[in-house]
């Protein structure tokens, strides 16, 4: 039982580094609260269920801060721009250090950056009315 | 409101279309004489009437591309045409809307191969920032992309070309819920959203390069001309090495010019659009050319495939003017890279050309706009008249054959002799050839008077050598494109449609078992020809042996074709080199260099496989995700396929399936870390 929660820390330690934490500490830390937070949620010995609910809370959490930083309040309705702040953090070049980030209380420099590099995918519409012409034809059905 | 900015006078395009007119129905009219004389001896018979016939139509086919090629080279070798849209001078008035033009630069994808387009994409973008000008475009990525994969793909190169060019607000990517009306479907659904910000549109595809100075140059031909809706560059065919693609590169290159400029000399300001590499005002455009579905189903009817000639005549008929730019440089495009390739992309090209027989009969459309609609319908139909004219030559030579000569009939005393008519015939054969061959001749001879245009061909050795052994690989392709064509227009006439696959746009060597499976049956047809003709009628046997060689020839042909081996010693040898190969344009460089990074891991790019593992771009995927309320049915439906993708793995479900999973937030994050798990498993399993 030890082995496979070790084995599982371990898996969400390695999640937290691909969401771009480095400080080892803060991971061991947030890996072992993430894990305990799953254990309250998923049904007893099921190892993969256990392991989704910690890599989803990793998310949260990580969702979490980057939501105050961004002043981004509301989890539930800031979701896309949530995930605009998320893909702009780990896919931004040149990259950021998220612990540098979440940690960091004076990141406004950081901030700004991503806001400067958020996904906007289209610009706002400005419609124009696109009526299909109608075709009239001798020998065929119009 | 049509266009109050008229830049040539009536009278001009009347007379160059007349003598245009002249010129073709003259030459027609002539070939016609000596073939009916060759036919009068003994009386025409119902299939000389038939031969006669089919031979008009196909000659009138032949000198209209002939007639244009030798027009376009006569301009071409006096100095170049001053009626050409960049030779103008400009109509602008100071009535005219004077803020700075806004220009959307668009690109239509299908199912494409991300790393290709966004190559592309940034080299087309990057020569736009050295003009100093990208401040007056922005860029759309109008995905029609049903692949979950590379829609995910698109989205993450989408993102890093943003930062790269740090133009995140100015570089756009929208994925179409629902692909309605294909390709016009999509340009329509960009102009309704967002038609309003732009007064100018330049319509790329997938494979189209244009260089940035090009792209400025264009809007500043239409700020220069109100009264014209359209302008369409002529592309030319590069970046392939296949020696199938290098040929067709080379005679695109060579030949074109002439073509173009022949073009443009009657068809002046009532050109075509040819559905890319083209800048379109938007406002006209919006107003006129919504397109309507057919009536009917498909192949004829249903959603207009060939767009863009519908469109041009939509324009035209409103009073706009259609110009087709001959002197503008730097507009590019890819080939397919086999002759089975070729093929298939004639298979759809055909289909919507073939659909336009009900425009020729359109009402309220000129005569120009009808002849447009009839040429493109000729582009396919001309193969199965050559394949039936050579069928009936073949069954005419054999029922002569079998008919002994009568030398005494009547009172005659003396014998009557046959009369021969080989002169005749002989001649009607080689006006046809030369009409041919000689635009190839042309643009050969205009390479004598452009020496530096003659350097970068290799020389006019090298020249001359390409487009001799041009000719022979155009002659031993040319049946099996008969054969291929006059399939695809028996099956569409037989109600078979073709759908909307994806274009093979990538180089690769043809494999023995898939030349086979393409071609058999052009060599048993070859097979069988040679021997009936050999048996039965052996004059005609010597007439045909062109023919049946490209067709028995046509596996090693199409192998030999397919590789890149053969086109790269080709190019050592300094065969079918073009300009464009000899000193690769920046636009060109920047591409290859862009694939070459692609292609060595330097640049990073997301791995199929671990697309949906990647928190950074399932967090983008989620962020472009358009807000949609989801039934609880439907979200009952999308847990039951993770369960069942879960239990019994992704091949389990369909890519439609996949695609509304990570169109949905909820599932595409459960997917996000199924992913991630599965990948990370693979690699501590992979550990040693």
């Amino acid at each position: 039982m030890m082995s496979d929660s070790t084995g599982i820390e371990m898996q969400v330690a390695a999640y937290l580094r691909t969401l771009g934490l480095t400080d080892a500490t803060l991971i061991s830390e947030v890996a072992t609260d993430c894990l305990a937070s799953a254990r309250r949620r998923a049904a007893p010995g099921s190892e993969p269920e256990l392991l989704r609910r910690a890599l989803e809370e990793a998310q949260r959490r990580f969702n979490r801060a980057l939501g105050q930083l961004m002043g981004l309040d509301k989890t539930g309705d800031d979701e896309q721009p949530l995930a605009a702040v998320r893909a702009a953090v780990l896919l931004g070049t040149p990259p950021i250090a998220t612990d540098d980030l979440l940690c960091n209380p004076d990141a406004s420099e950081r901030v700004e950056q991503i806001r400067r590099t958020l996904p906007v995918s289209t610009p706002p519409e400005s419609p124009l009315d696109m009526h299909a012409r109608p075709l009239r034809f001798w020998l065929f059905k119009s | 409101m049509p266009p109050r900015h008229i830049t040539l006078s009536p009278a001009l395009k009347t007379t160059r279309r007349l003598l245009f007119l002249i010129l073709v129905v003259l030459t027609t009219f002539t070939a016609m004489v000596m073939i009916t004389s060759a036919f009068q001896q003994n009386g025409i018979t119902p299939a000389e009437i038939g031969l006669l016939i089919l031979y008009t139509l196909l000659i009138l086919w032949v000198s209209t591309s002939f007639w244009t090629a030798t027009l376009g080279f006569w301009c071409l070798l006096t100095g170049g045409d001053s009626r050409s849209i960049s030779g103008l001078a400009p109509t602008r008035t100071e009535a005219d809307d004077p803020s700075p033009p806004r220009t959307a630069l668009v690109m239509p994808v299908y199912n494409e191969d991300p790393i290709r387009v966004f190559a592309g994409l940034r080299a087309i973008y990057r020569t736009l920032v050295e003009t100093g000008r990208s401040n007056e475009f922005e860029l759309f990525i109008l995905s029609d992309t049903r692949d979950p994969e590379l829609w995910m793909q698109e989205e993450a190169n989408w993102y890093r070309m943003c930062q790269e060019f740090d133009a995140h607000g100015k570089i756009f990517y929208r994925n179409r819920e629902k692909n309605i009306a294909r390709k016009s479907g999509n340009i329509e659904e960009f102009c309704h959203r967002w038609g309003g910000r732009y007064r100018y549109m330049i319509v790329l595809d997938a494979d189209s390069i244009m260089a940035g100075e090009t792209l400025v140059k264009m809007v500043d031909l239409m700020e220069a001309h109100p009264g014209v809706a359209l302008i369409q560059s002529a592309p030319l065919p590069v970046n392939h090495e296949s020696l199938f693609a290098r040929i067709l590169q080379f005679a695109s290159s060579l030949y074109s010019d002439i073509f173009i400029t022949g073009a443009n000399f009657w068809q002046l300001s009532s050109s075509n659009y040819w559905g890319h590499n083209a800048i379109i005002r938007m406002q006209p455009f919006v107003e006129h050319c919504g397109l309507p579905r057919l009536p009917g189903r498909e192949p004829f009817g249903g959603e207009i495939l060939s767009h863009d000639f519908v469109e041009a005549t939509l324009l035209r008929e409103a009073g706009w003017e259609v110009w087709l730019a001959t002197d503008l440089k730097g507009s590019y495009e890819e080939l397919p890279p086999t002759l089975i390739d070729y093929a298939k992309r004639d298979r759809r090209w055909c289909q919507g050309n073939l659909q336009h027989v009900r425009m020729i009969f359109a009402k309220g459309i000129s005569g120009l706009s009808r002849l447009y609609f009839l040429m493109g319908i000729m582009s396919y139909l001309s193969s199965p008249l050559w394949l039936l004219f050579l069928v009936l030559t073949g069954l005419e030579a054999y029922v002569k054959s079998q008919t002994m000569p009568v030398y005494f009939f009547g009172d005659n005393v003396f014998p009557v002799w046959p009369e021969s008519y080989t002169v005749e015939m002989t001649t009607v054969l080689l006006v046809t050839l030369s009409m041919l061959f000689l635009p190839k001749f042309w643009s050969l001879i205009l390479l004598l008077f452009r020496p530096e245009l003659r350097r970068q061909y290799g020389g006019l050795l090298a020249a001359t050598a390409s487009v001799f052994l041009e000719s022979i690989f155009s002659m031993l392709s040319a049946p099996i494109l008969m054969l291929y064509q006059s399939k695809f227009v028996v099956s569409i006439l037989l109600r078979s449609s073709v759908g909307w696959p994806t274009q093979n746009r990538d180089d690769y060597r043809l494999g023995l078992v898939e030349a086979l499976a393409a071609h058999w049956e052009h060599t048993l047809t070859g097979l069988l020809a040679g021997w009936i003709s050999y048996q039965y009628v052996p004059d005609f046997f010597l007439w045909l042996i062109p023919v049946l060689a490209g067709l028995l020839l046509s596996i090693p042909l199409s192998m030999l074709s397919s590789s890149s081996g053969a086109g790269v010693l080709a190019r050592r040898l300094g065969l079918f080199l073009t300009p464009e190969e000899k000193a690769p344009p920046r636009v060109i460089r920047l591409l290859q260099e862009n694939l070459a990074r692609a292609e060595t891991g330097t640049d990073r790019q997301p791995h199929a496989d671990d697309i949906l593992a990647d928190p950074g771009v399932s967090a983008l995927h989620l962020a472009l995700l358009p807000q949609r309320p989801l039934s609880k049915r439907h979200r009952y439906q999308l847990q039951a396929l993770v369960y069942q993708l879960v239990e019994e793995g992704a091949d389990s479900i369909t890519a439609a399936e996949k695609r509304r999973l990570i169109a949905n937030p909820e599932t595409l994050s459960r997917l996000h870390v199924l992913a991630w798990n599965r990948n990370q498993n693979r690699t501590d399993t992979s550990k040693p």
